[in-house]
């Protein structure tokens, strides 16, 4: 994997043009990239000057393909690149390509994609985790030092842990969403994933305009807060549980306070989401509709057109999500969206409140060790979830076999930095 | 028992589903809903309809418009600068 | 049997803007498809919406206009249905809750109309239609406009209190710089509700609506047309369907709109990240104090403040500049009369070919004007062409008349030697005079003015002709 400091760069074009070929071998073993760049303009000599980094597909990059892995985007190509991928490129950071991912975002294997299904460098036997999951394997296999996800309800945090990199969601709308083909406007974020916390941490610095800072500090008054609720989830596999466990005892000897907190809508997280986020999908996807940009299916009238296009292009995946979604906005299930808002409200709630007593959550990323591809079973997301809800912070470090996931309060990126450097230290330590 | 009309659903999304589709999409409905009512009392909770905390608006200036070229150039069938359908009969 | 007809009216204005609603490109009008457009307003992927706060200003402002109570807070909602023009399937508007409530208009004959709301929302792009190949063409110039919508309850009885109120609404909304109301444009269109009913019932007929009305003409022939249309049915037992109906300007009858082959579900629901609209204290009474006094109120109060006559002050406040104009001329100079009589003769006529946004005369540039006449430093005569050209051009009055040696001559010595001069050149008109044709006098008058390129004061030139002809 690739260390931003230690890069020495004199000359990002030849530079790249060296590196093409091993990219391209890579690709070819782990299939993470839909589209690899043929070369890179003249870059300013930034503070990422030829650091190289991979985007997710769903996020607009000028006169090169972004299709997000759709039927629907296949020979989409934006005019202009989404303003977090300008800022990288102001830093002079190397474009080397856009990585694959479940059609749409929908999805937490990377198994949903019209294009390839990336492979866990790790072992390709075994899930990469989705639904960033050509982002995750790019950084794993040493493509890119970096890559640009989207975290909905974890799909940059959980395809990390199951690729054993770190990834980061920020605070909701620290970082520009301009050029993100967005699904759930609520809680969408643009994410990272690198190779370490203080990496993720420049990154994130970079594209949030400077909103967040990317200066990491031990701070050991950090009082660390342990959801009851998540540690007890009856289907959390043993080995992870022990191992999260094992890393809390190691930050308590090392001083940390650490303090029981209770989460009781735990059980609530996913029909929230679910019901919360199809609706908004529901929404955003009516712009897709074979005319103004996309395939475009044949039909003798507009409705034929739109129907065609729509239906013949979008996965099944995406198509339950938007009938759901139809289905809660209309007169008969808008009562139950309500509900899921309501149930909303009170899962801010709980967290403000657990807030009060600790500065971090600490819990796993993900309730399974990776499992063999196919086998997904569907609560990858559950751990991941509450952060896209409540707005919150959160950070995936890769730790023994599996990820810890750190929370903190909205907009205290500091504190999550901190603790997922500490977290990052004590995995290095063999502890 | 709530019933789902996944017809109509279906065609108010404009998106057509075989029958096999149907039934799944109907069974992972029933299942939210069934969620729903395990969550207990929600009486008297204002729904969170968004979570932004953003109040600032924007100054009323102008920016320039995108090329034409370059809005047009992804939509197929487009022609005479605009984008095109089948002739629509009002 | 005696029948009543009951209406509503809902009013979309599209604000005087600069920008669109959610995007930064600029609200004008051209013959070029999709040349004022962006991400945002086309529908393409990755677009993210920002609240235009000039918006908020001027949907306030309306509201003030037609009393109206302004919430605090107000939020946007989506209206979700398909259509080529609809460049993200759904239309941004405020279902749940309207940036202003609970208004009303009076009219001339005692009634009021009660305004139950009026919302901000994005207009549509437009549709055209090839007329020789199958094709319909979609340009999102208009797409995300900004409009407002006035919705008013069913108060309206007939047809003269409908224009009244249009015209009320126009009159106050341009007053007020929320928008220009040009029907023939298209930026204030509405749509007619109306239900006919047994006079004296309190029940509701079935009711139709008429969609995109552009102009009273229309307005008030479509009126009548439905009307009569309802009455038939009703009368013959004919099913009357309630139904959204387009009105034929050629035929003068309205017509059943195609209606949808599939079901429509609006699916309104709270934006997700639009921000809510906040009106502070602050802000509320900044708009009040931009407010101005509108049409009505000047005519109660131009007689008063001024002794004009109410025809005078109906000309002077029809248009807000005129009205502003001659209120701020006021000040500086007290002949009220004078002001009005020149606004409502000349400057008219001036106008007549152009239009009043070219008016450039400042208050300062007509009181001084009409000093220099009412001081004889110039004639009414040179004193109308000099006005002629400053009420397009905006100069300094004494300025032109410094640069083209306008002013006139008052000197008597120059005066009676030239009139001197003409009586001993026209010793018959002399004659003519004594012998009592007074047509003479205008002779002699018009020579000096000829001498003096119209630039003798008259009334001296006059009064020293009359001397000295006595003398000859």
């Amino acid at each position: 994997m690739i260390n931003i400091d230690s890069l020495k760069c004199q000359d990002a074009k030849a530079d790249f043009a060296l590196k093409i070929p091993e990219i391209k071998k890579l690709n070819e073993e782990y299939k993470a990239l839909v589209t690899i760049c043929d070369s890179v303009d003249d870059l300013p000599k930034g503070s990422l000057y030829g650091v190289p980094f991979t985007v997710k597909d769903n996020i607009l990059t000028k006169d090169l393909l972004t299709t997000a892995c759709s039927k629907t985007l296949e020979d989409y190509c934006p005019y202009e690149d989404a303003h977090v991928v300008k800022l990288l490129k102001e830093q002079g950071a190397t474009l080397v390509g856009k990585a694959v991912m479940d059609e749409f975002a929908f999805g937490s294997t990377g198994e949903s994609s019209c294009n390839s299904v990336a492979l866990n460098p790790l072992d390709k036997a075994l899930t990469t985790g989705g639904s960033s999951s050509g982002s995750a394997v790019s950084v794993a296999c040493g493509m890119a030092a970096f890559s640009l996800g989207s975290d909905t309800s974890g799909s940059v945090r959980q395809p990390a842990a199951m690729c054993k990199v770190v990834g980061v969601k920020p605070s909701y709308e620290t970082v520009s969403m301009q050029g993100l083909f967005t699904c759930v406007t609520s809680m969408d974020c643009i994410g990272v994933l690198a190779s370490n916390v203080k990496d993720s941490a420049k990154i994130l610095e970079t594209i949030s305009d400077g909103k967040i800072s990317g200066d990491v500090k031990e701070n050991k008054n950090i009082t660390i807060g342990i959801p009851q609720e998540y540690f007890d989830y009856s289907l959390l596999d043993k080995n992870v549980k022990d191992q999260v466990m094992s890393a809390i005892d190691s930050l308590k000897a090392d001083g940390y306070k650490v303090v029981p907190v209770s989460i009781p809508t735990f059980d609530s997280h996913w029909v929230a989401y679910n019901i919360i986020g199809s609706a908004e999908v529901s929404s955003n996807f009516g712009k897709v509709d074979g005319i103004k940009f996309g395939h475009r299916s044949e039909g003798n009238s507009w409705e034929e057109i739109f129907v065609n296009s729509r239906t013949e292009c979008f996965g099944e995946k995406v198509k339950e999500r938007i009938i759901k979604g139809t289905y809660f906005l209309g007169e008969e299930g808008y009562g139950y969206l309500q509900d899921a808002q309501r149930i909303r409200t009170k899962i801010i709630s709980d967290y403000e409140k657990a807030f009060e007593i600790c500065d971090v959550l600490i819990t796993p990323t993900v309730p399974t060790l990776p499992f063999k591809v196919g086998n997904a079973r569907g609560d990858e997301d559950i751990f991941t979830v509450a952060a896209g809800l409540v707005g919150l912070p959160a950070i995936s470090v890769p730790y023994k076999d599996t990820g810890v996931q750190v929370m903190a309060k909205r907009n205290d990126e500091a504190a999550m930095f901190s603790m997922a450097n500490e977290i990052e230290q004590i995995a290095k330590e063999g502890r | 028992m709530v019933k789902i009309d996944m017809d109509r659903t279906s065609q108010i999304a404009f998106i057509k589903l075989t029958d096999e589709q149907k039934k799944k999409f109907v069974e992972s409905i029933l299942n939210n809903i069934e969620g729903i009512k395990k969550a207990g009392n929600l009486e008297g909770i204002n729904p969170t309809t968004k979570i932004t905390k953003n109040i600032c608006y924007r100054k009323d200036e102008v920016v320039s418009p995108s090329n034409r070229e370059d809005l047009l150039k992804n939509a197929k069938g487009n022609s005479n600068g605009a984008f095109s359908v089948p002739k629509i009969v009002e | 049997m005696e029948y009543e007809v009951v209406m509503g009216l809902e009013v979309h204005v599209e604000l005087g803007t600069k920008t669109k609603l959610f995007c930064s490109c600029p609200n004008t009008f051209s013959t070029e498809p999709n040349v004022f457009c962006c991400p945002k307003c086309a529908g393409l992927p990755g677009a993210v919406g920002a609240l235009n706060e000039k918006a908020i200003e001027l949907a306030s402002k309306a509201g003030l206009s037609l009393d109206c109570t302004i919430q605090n807070n107000s939020t946007f909602d989506r209206k979700h249905y398909f259509y080529p023009d609809l460049a993200s399937a759904y239309q941004t508007t405020q279902f749940y809750r309207p940036i202003c409530v609970n208004g009303h208009v009076d009219l001339s004959d005692g009634s009021s109309i009660g305004i139950k709301q009026i919302h901000i929302e994005e207009d549509a792009g437009k549709l055209v239609h090839d007329p020789y190949i199958d094709a319909s063409y979609v340009d999102y110039n208009r797409s995300s406009r900004c409009l407002i919508e006035i919705v008013s309850q069913p108060d309206f009885r007939n047809k003269a209190q409908v224009i009244e109120y249009l015209d009320t609404l126009r009159s106050r909304l341009i007053y007020a710089g929320v928008s220009s109301c040009k029907m023939e444009e298209g930026i204030m269109r509405c749509d007619i509700n109306l239900s006919v009913r047994e006079k004296g019932s309190d029940k509701l007929g079935v009711r139709t609506e008429i969609k995109n009305m552009a102009s009273f003409r229309s307005i008030e022939r479509a009126i009548e047309s439905e009307t009569k249309r309802h009455i038939k049915c009703i009368e013959t037992g004919e099913k009357l369907i309630q139904e959204t109906r387009g009105w034929n300007d050629e035929t003068g009858q309205t017509f059943a709109m195609r209606e949808k082959e599939y079901a429509v579900d609006y699916r309104y629901f709270p934006d997700p990240e639009l921000p809510e609209i906040i009106i502070t204290d602050e802000m509320m009474e900044k708009f009040k104090s931009e407010i101005p006094e509108f049409p009505k109120a000047k005519m109660q109060r131009y007689p008063k403040d001024y002794g004009l006559s109410d025809y005078d002050t109906e000309i002077i406040v029809s248009e807000k500049k005129l009205a502003e104009l001659f209120e701020n001329t006021a000040k500086l100079y007290s002949g009220y009369k004078n002001i009005a009589n020149w606004i409502i003769g000349d400057l008219q006529s001036i106008i007549k070919e152009t239009s009043i946004e070219d008016i450039k005369i400042t208050p300062e540039s007509f009181a001084s004007l009409l000093k220099m006449v009412d001081e004889s430093v110039i004639n009414t005569s040179t004193g109308k062409s000099v006005f002629a050209k400053i009420v397009l051009s905006g100069e300094d009055p004494k300025s032109i008349v410094e640069k083209e040696g306008l002013a006139q001559i008052s000197d008597d010595g120059a005066i009676r030697e030239m009139i001197i001069k003409a009586i001993n050149e026209n010793p018959n008109v002399v004659a003519d005079y004594k012998g009592g044709k007074e047509k003479a006098l205008t002779f002699f008058v018009g020579q000096i003015m000829k001498a003096t390129k119209g630039k003798c004061n008259p009334k001296i030139v006059n009064e020293i002709l009359k001397e000295e002809l006595a003398k000859a």
